[in-house]
């Protein structure tokens, strides 16, 4: 929509990639004059589990320096975040239109409020951080030096994957196991949850669901069900069999999993037919 | 004879008044009313009311700091901006204005606001569109 209606932007994509572009292709041209000189630096918002809520939509990244998937151009509710600094006086033509089509566009979430506030990162991010470790020499993994980037990324995983040889691969084999495992972390980082390892089901499919009301139908007391139910679910569930069935049943079209907004398991209040997914394109 | 005449006068009327949104599809997008709040008096906000008026016929201008739903209930959109600490555009450089966007709009504002660069991330800071 913002792209194309009701004016026809005519965005085109100029100059080299940026060499972190998560798509690899070339750049859109927002604004004009000398970068810190005749226009000034924006900003970007977190990326990662961006979209996990259904009040969000990402629709422009930017150059950056916090990673590809960095949020310039994106709404949350009824708040559309412009991350270019310049007025309309220094965009470029085609900038311009967009912005006139975004004010457009946003007039229809009149009366929205965010679903959740940002509690968490998303896991997304272990995948960025594995990134970059990918990007260091043997030797930089090596440093130890406090105040290094090794440093720095060695407290995001097990000590044990990044010794040896074969970092990438053990790191990328970790991930891909742990994937569905992931949840909050004191200090919003990511870890694994042990009790999810036991249920055996990822937290953020409605498999989850299942698993717990199986555990609490043969034993209605069983603690690691407890567990998940305070760790994932609404506060007001009931904490049995029936309790979890009937949450699920009652809320199966409005439910969402949120790792932003702290892993856990969300009702969208809105009535449906008010939150269609929008068209941004 | 006469309410055949005013059928017809008003088919014309009809005709001259509709807009040829084939030719402008901006033209039904006109009426959308926007508020623009920022930094009273700048070059900013001149940029902005000049834009602004150019493609809106109603178009309100306030500073950022008088930004509430009453002061917004006449508009369908707001902008909310505010200056950059880096001082290349005007405005004066000062490292401790980063976090001077000087209003809050927390949930309780429901009006459709575009937030300016990191103007979002003070306004309604805490959820998703905050500082990375």
């Amino acid at each position: 929509m913002v792209f194309h209606a009701p004016l026809e932007a005519g965005v085109t994509l100029e100059g080299d990639p940026w060499d972190e572009a998560a798509d690899g292709q070339r750049t859109w041209i927002v604004q004009t004059g000398k970068e810190g000189k005749e226009n000034d630096y924006g900003v970007v918002s977190d990326g990662h589990g961006f979209e996990d809520s259904p009040d969000c939509e990402r629709i422009s990244g930017g150059v950056n320096s916090k990673g590809p998937l960095a949020v310039a151009i994106g709404r949350q509710a009824n708040m559309l975040q412009w991350g270019f600094y310049c007025a309309p006086d220094r965009m470029t033509e085609s900038a311009r239109k967009v912005f006139l089509n975004a004010l457009v566009y946003m007039r229809q979430f009149d009366g929205g409020k965010p679903l959740v506030a940002k509690k968490s990162i998303g896991r997304g991010w272990l995948r960025q951080y594995a990134d970059a470790v990918s990007k260091l020499t043997p030797a930089q993994r090596q440093e130890t030096g406090e105040r290094t980037y090794a440093a720095y990324l060695r407290t995001k995983f097990p000590a044990e994957l990044l010794d040896g040889d074969d970092v990438v691969n053990k790191l990328n084999a970790w991930l891909q196991a742990n994937e569905e495992r992931f949840g909050a972390s004191e200090k919003r980082e990511v870890a694994i949850d042990v009790d999810l390892v036991e249920l055996g089901t990822s937290n953020r499919t409605t498999a989850f669901f299942a698993a717990v009301i199986a555990r609490l139908e043969k034993d209605a007391a069983d603690p690691l069900a407890a567990r998940l139910i305070a760790r994932y679910l609404p506060k007001d569930v009931e904490g049995t069999a029936a309790g979890v069935r009937g949450f699920l049943e009652r809320n199966r079209a409005s439910l969402f999993f949120s790792d932003v907004g702290g892993y856990r398991w969300f009702v969208d209040p809105r009535p449906r037919a008010a939150s269609p997914a929008p068209s941004k394109n | 004879m006469q309410p055949r005449l005013l059928l017809v006068a008003g088919a014309l009327a009809i005709s001259g008044a509709a807009p040829d949104t084939a030719a402008d599809p901006w033209q039904p997008h006109r009426t959308l009313k926007v508020l623009y709040a920022g930094s009273a008096g700048g070059t900013r906000e001149k940029a902005f009311d000049a834009f602004l008026r150019e493609h809106f016929d109603t178009v309100g201008v306030i500073a950022l700091d008088k930004l509430t739903m009453a002061s917004a209930a006449d508009y369908d959109v707001v902008i909310a901006d505010w200056v950059s600490q880096y001082g290349n555009d005007g405005y004066p450089k000062n490292a401790n204005s980063l976090h001077g966007a000087p209003a809050k709009l927390g949930p309780e504002f429901t009006k459709p606001f575009l937030a300016m660069s990191y103007v979002g991330t003070q306004v309604r800071a805490g959820y998703k569109l905050d500082w990375l």
